[in-house]
């Protein structure tokens, strides 16, 4: 017999625990079993993310990485990307990234899109995780995440220097 | 009834608050309780507005040493200036509790151990190497903090700041449990979303909890809890509700019941803080109603007007409730 005095006390914790089990199906349970299948390619090197101004000269045209120098422009940055690059294809499966050479990152088959064709995609972190009282976000922005089916996954990518500016996804592997 | 059935009545009104032991020994005594005993078991004396005042300064002082002085400070200084404070506090309060006439500041010092036990707790996890931008530190650190002071009002049963603690350490526990358990897997419009749920949840749980300590011992508490419960409660209802042409029909469309049935709860709780904030929350959602939808052509000026009659009825009736119902 409930004791009805203690009534609310129950429902009061009874329903922030059900909220939780809610929140962990809707992330947790569209992505149940579902991994990404697709290997990508990226680059690495100081201040390799173009912020769209294509300052590498790097890029995916008919399937495969090319090389055109960059123009140079009056927009931001002024100049093209300067110093060494890398080029390292990551493994999803295994989630470790190797490092391949130009020429060998030149033979594959690259998809540029940003969705993969199992509808997974790269992004950065949104904020700062947490802090004093109150923060959270689970992730930040020198972070990257692989991201689908209600699901991300923190990618453990090898960078010359910040995630933040360090770091161009070149495209999927086919 | 005999002895022993009175005895136990005697003891189960006096857990849910409908007796004193100031009215017990009244009548024993055959006096009527004194006017000063009864004000004083409700309300906060100067003196222990002083004590809390003076934990409070206490509290600012440690945190402007530490924002002064901290690069200068090694990690066992810094670990011990923080939760040494923390532990020396409850040590103190402890210890005062003892004592009859020192139970009061002994309340200060438990208020001081509550302020200063998360960034002691941060502080040291922090020098120990651990990344406080962790979601899953956190979540570990303010369990075991509701653990701890939950387990201690538990051992000091009347002392109503170690439940506040708890309950404050509580909350930020689900926050953080949410935060982790969405991590980077939603976009930023969907974490709003899911943040107004949480405020939700937590005004739902506060109101909640006030209406179970209404009827123990720990009504100090209640009035706190109606408060914050219902502003969180109707504050994320409302937002909910999003605004035109993004707006959600469930929540515009339900939001009169909700902030109806606080105000008609305020008769039945007896609490001003959810007629209070129900009548705000109204005259807000008629005021945001009428620049949503209204706020074009010849409707406006009318739904002004009318907006402006409907807040005057509101507030009429708001006054209405409050004499009738809530004015002992």
């Amino acid at each position: 017999m409930i004791n009805k005095q203690k009534l609310p006390l129950y429902i009061a914790l009874a329903v922030p625990v059900l909220m939780i089990i809610l929140v962990a199906a809707f992330i947790y349970m569209p992505g149940a079993g579902k991994h990404p299948k697709y290997n990508f390619l990226y680059m690495t090197g100081n201040s390799v993310y173009d912020y769209g101004y294509g300052s590498t000269g790097y890029q995916v045209s008919g399937g495969r990485l090319i090389y055109t120098p960059p123009a140079q422009t009056s927009a931001y940055p002024p100049v093209p990307q300067t110093g060494p690059v890398n080029f390292y294809l990551y493994d999803v499966a295994k989630g470790q990234a190797t490092e391949v050479t130009l020429a060998q990152a030149q033979m594959y088959t690259l998809d540029p899109t940003n969705s993969s064709p199992d509808g997974y995609f790269v992004q950065q972190g949104n904020s700062g995780g947490g802090d004093f009282l109150f923060g959270g976000g689970g992730g930040d922005y020198n972070s990257w995440y692989i991201k689908g089916n209600n699901r991300a996954v923190k990618l453990n990518l090898k960078l010359t220097g910040s995630a933040y500016s360090n770091f161009k996804f070149l495209g999927w592997e086919e | 009834m005999d002895k022993q059935q009175l005895l136990s009545e005697i003891s189960q009104m006096a857990q849910s608050g409908q007796v004193s032991h100031a009215d017990v020994m009244s009548a024993f005594s055959g006096a009527p309780t004194a006017a000063h005993e009864i004000a004083s078991s409700k309300n906060l004396s100067i003196a222990e507005i002083l004590y809390y005042i003076g934990g409070a300064i206490v509290f600012l002082g440690i945190i402007v040493l530490c924002y002064q002085n901290w690069d200068n400070f090694s990690s066992f200084l810094r670990i011990f200036i923080t939760l040494g404070s923390s532990i020396a506090s409850l040590i103190v309060a402890v210890l005062l509790n003892r004592y009859e006439n020192l139970k009061k500041p002994s309340d200060a010092f438990f208020l001081l151990f509550g302020m200063l036990a998360p960034l002691g707790v941060g502080v040291t996890f922090k020098e120990a190497g651990f990344d406080l931008s962790s979601n899953v530190l956190w979540v570990a650190i303010y369990a075991m903090l509701t653990a701890v002071f939950f387990g201690i009002f538990w051992y000091f049963k009347q002392k109503v700041i170690l439940l506040f603690f708890s309950i404050a350490f509580a909350t930020a526990l689900f926050h953080y449990l949410i935060a982790w358990l969405v991590g980077e897997s939603l976009s930023g419009s969907d974490y709003s979303k899911v943040w107004e749920y949480q405020i939700l949840v937590i005004g739902l749980v506060y109101m909640l909890v006030g209406r179970y300590l209404a009827v123990t011992a720990q009504k100090a508490l209640v009035g706190v809890l109606y408060g914050f419960g219902s502003l969180f409660f109707l504050g994320s209802a409302l937002a909910l509700g999003g605004w035109q042409p993004n707006q959600n029909a469930f929540w515009e469309l339900i939001y009169p019941l909700v902030v109806f049935g606080v105000i008609f709860l305020s008769v039945y709780a007896k609490s001003k803080a959810f007629l209070v904030f129900g009548t705000i929350f109204l005259i807000g959602y008629i005021l945001k109603l009428t620049g949503e939808y209204f706020t074009s052509g010849l409707g406006w000026p009318l739904a002004l007007v009318l907006a402006g009659l409907l807040i005057m009825l509101v507030g009429y009736y708001a006054v209405r409730i409050n004499r009738k119902y809530l004015i002992a």
